[in-house]
């Protein structure tokens, strides 16, 4: 009986049903855009070069350089579709406080937690559909190169929907916390940018520190030290280390660290979210 | 026993820095009338709709929406309102009919489709259903905010300016429609300018000046209190030759001012003293062709109001 159920309990039944039209709205919006496709398009395209010079090198030098050649290109799909994903988390939500949208939204059964939620399931929703079709292009490139569907490969692409989980979670703390729609966007791709950049940069530059030519004072070692202690703090903050542990943790087969570095991923996500509900609660519909 | 106010509103008040928006405003809308809300431009309408509405926190003071505090039950409270408001935004790449069904969703609307349908003929917007929101004239997106804030059938309808920017045309739909709510027992409140159609619809109005609400009671009593007479105009069948001087003298008359064979009388507000006029004219030797009460419109009133607050503020200004 609604009467003798506690306040949050009784609010959450008219909530959720605020989050799942919120969601069902901008997911439909997000599947009648061209967007998606042609990130999808070009984030197949690009892990399929990828696996196409790791095969490659393998078949030239005759030296197996991965275990799992697949993770590689799958982890450049992920990061392209979550940039996009997040970026277009951000911009629905600083676009709606933009137009005043949402403060239509809020004068009826909706609060900021029901609307912030329902733009994260959506962008969730669609990152469902794209897993999909990752799946069905793992089989087909593993049945075309006669490679092997294991299951770190499915287990790394499920992992990857928390992972895109919390990018999403940031895009939306970067749209509340952003201000304007363009402001919104430019904080989101340069910090997103600089998150994966430092991850990068950091396996490039341990790549040639590990060159038997090099010498004790190459400024190579500073670079690298410096990268680490900055990764060190990022790793908290940043979906994509977590990510990268992640794969690592799939690839060694640690199963402790891999739950682990998942369970931080899930909670950055939480943190993200949490942060924007109340940044937006504060700020209010119009910033 | 009476029922319960549906907005009740007491002590509202609210500070941005040293500026007081809203101060002390104490607002009761009964069920089922019409209350108009009015007041110059940053008179603090839209701050203190914005505050019964849940946007803006009160700096002190109370809101009560169908006895209920908003925060006690917020997904319950805001299904039952309706709102538009003055700055209406849209979704422009959605169309008409796109944007009415996910507010029905939204507010678990009952015979949603049946009900826009209705309601977007009644307002001329039927055969633009199908066409997105962004090629709509200001007109028509208001027409279509009408319609999604009625959509629901709400218990109550917060209006900020519903016919801005509409043709007379226009006008005249919505007059009908609120008319038609309000016959179904919705309480409506309309914060406007345009003082003739807030004249036209409501039962009882609100003039809030710098944050203060100066008046509130029917819009009879609104007219008595700002003349505190009444007016009667006569028009004689040959000129008024003296007669205003005689009239004048009669206990009940205040003033008298003749023009032609105009006369316009001021009298006491106790009654009707339309008989007592006629005879003292008859006694005189006057015939009257025609004879009416003239009743203040409301923007004399309202003018009457807020300037003499503007003066009283200007003149404790002024005095330090």
């Amino acid at each position: 009986m609604a009467a003798s159920l506690s306040l949050p309990t009784r609010q959450w039944f008219p909530r959720w049903h605020a989050i799942n039209t919120i969601r069902g709205r901008s997911s439909t919006s997000i599947a009648y855009g061209l967007g998606i496709y042609i990130t999808l398009a070009v984030a197949l395209a690009a892990a399929s070069v990828v696996l196409h010079n790791t095969v490659r090198y393998v078949e030239r030098n005759a030296v197996l350089s991965t275990r799992q050649p697949l993770f590689l290109p799958i982890a450049f799909m992920v990061a392209l579709v979550s940039l996009y994903l997040g970026m277009s988390a951000a911009l629905s939500v600083a676009r709606e406080r933009d137009r005043g949208t949402l403060q239509v939204l809020l004068f009826g059964p909706v609060d900021e937690t029901a609307f912030l939620l329902g733009n994260f399931f959506a962008q969730l929703q669609v990152y469902l559909g794209v897993v999909v079709v990752a799946v069905v292009w793992v089989n087909l490139v593993t049945w075309l190169l006669h490679l092997a569907f294991s299951v770190p490969v499915l287990l790394l692409l499920l992992s990857s929907i928390i992972t895109i989980g919390a990018v999403i979670a940031f895009g939306l703390l970067v749209a509340v916390w952003g201000g304007r729609t363009r402001a919104a966007l430019v904080y989101f791709i340069l910090i997103a940018l600089l998150f994966i950049a430092l991850q990068l940069g950091q396996e490039v530059v341990n790549g040639i520190a590990a060159s038997p030519n090099l010498t004790e004072n190459d400024p190579i070692f500073l670079i690298r030290n410096v990268l680490g202690y900055v990764n060190l703090v990022t790793q908290w903050v940043s979906p994509y280390a977590q990510s990268s542990r992640t794969m690592d943790d799939l690839l060694n087969q640690n199963v402790s660290s891999y739950f682990f570095h998942l369970a931080v991923t899930f909670l950055q996500g939480m943190v993200f979210l949490t942060a924007s509900i109340l940044i937006l609660k504060r700020k209010g519909p119009r910033g | 026993m009476a029922s319960e106010p549906v907005i009740k509103t007491e002590g509202l008040t609210k500070v941005f820095g040293r500026y007081t928006a809203v101060d002390h405003v104490n607002l009761e809308l009964q069920r089922g009338e019409i209350y108009g809300f009015l007041g110059p431009n940053g008179a603090g309408k839209t701050t203190t709709l914005m505050m019964i509405l849940g946007s803006l926190a009160p700096t002190s003071g109370s809101i009560r929406i169908f006895g209920q505090d908003l925060a006690d039950d917020p997904f319950a409270i805001k299904r039952r309102i309706g709102v538009v408001i003055e700055a209406q935004s849209y979704y422009d790449e959605m169309t008409a009919w796109e944007y009415l069904m996910f507010f029905a969703r939204l507010y678990r609307a009952e015979n949603a489709e049946k009900r826009a349908r209705e309601l977007l003929e009644r307002v001329s917007l039927w055969q633009w259903r199908d066409v997105v929101i962004g090629g709509y004239s200001t007109g028509m997106q208001r027409k279509l905010a009408i319609v999604r804030a009625l959509l629901h059938s709400p218990d109550l309808l917060l209006l900020d300016e519903p016919v801005a920017s509409l043709d007379p045309y226009g006008i005249r739909q919505v007059r009908e429609l609120l008319m038609e709510e309000h016959a179904a027992g919705r309480t409506i409140l309309i914060s406007s300018h345009i003082l003739s159609e807030v004249e036209r619809t409501t039962d009882r109005v609100g003039i809030i000046v710098r944050g203060k609400l100066l008046f509130e009671d029917t819009m009879d009593h609104l007219r008595r209190r700002v003349t505190g007479q009444r007016r009667i105009q006569i028009e004689l069948v040959e000129p008024a030759n003296g007669l205003a001087t005689e009239l004048r003298v009669l206990p009940f008359v205040s003033n008298v001012e003749a023009s032609g064979q105009q006369l316009m009388i001021m009298t006491h507000d106790d009654r009707d003293y339309r008989t007592d006029v006629a005879r003292a004219i008859a006694g005189q030797g006057g015939i009257v062709q025609q004879m009416r009460n003239i009743e203040p419109t409301l923007e004399e009133a309202f003018i009457t109001i807020t300037e003499a607050e503007a003066q009283s503020w200007a003149g404790a200004a002024h005095g330090g």
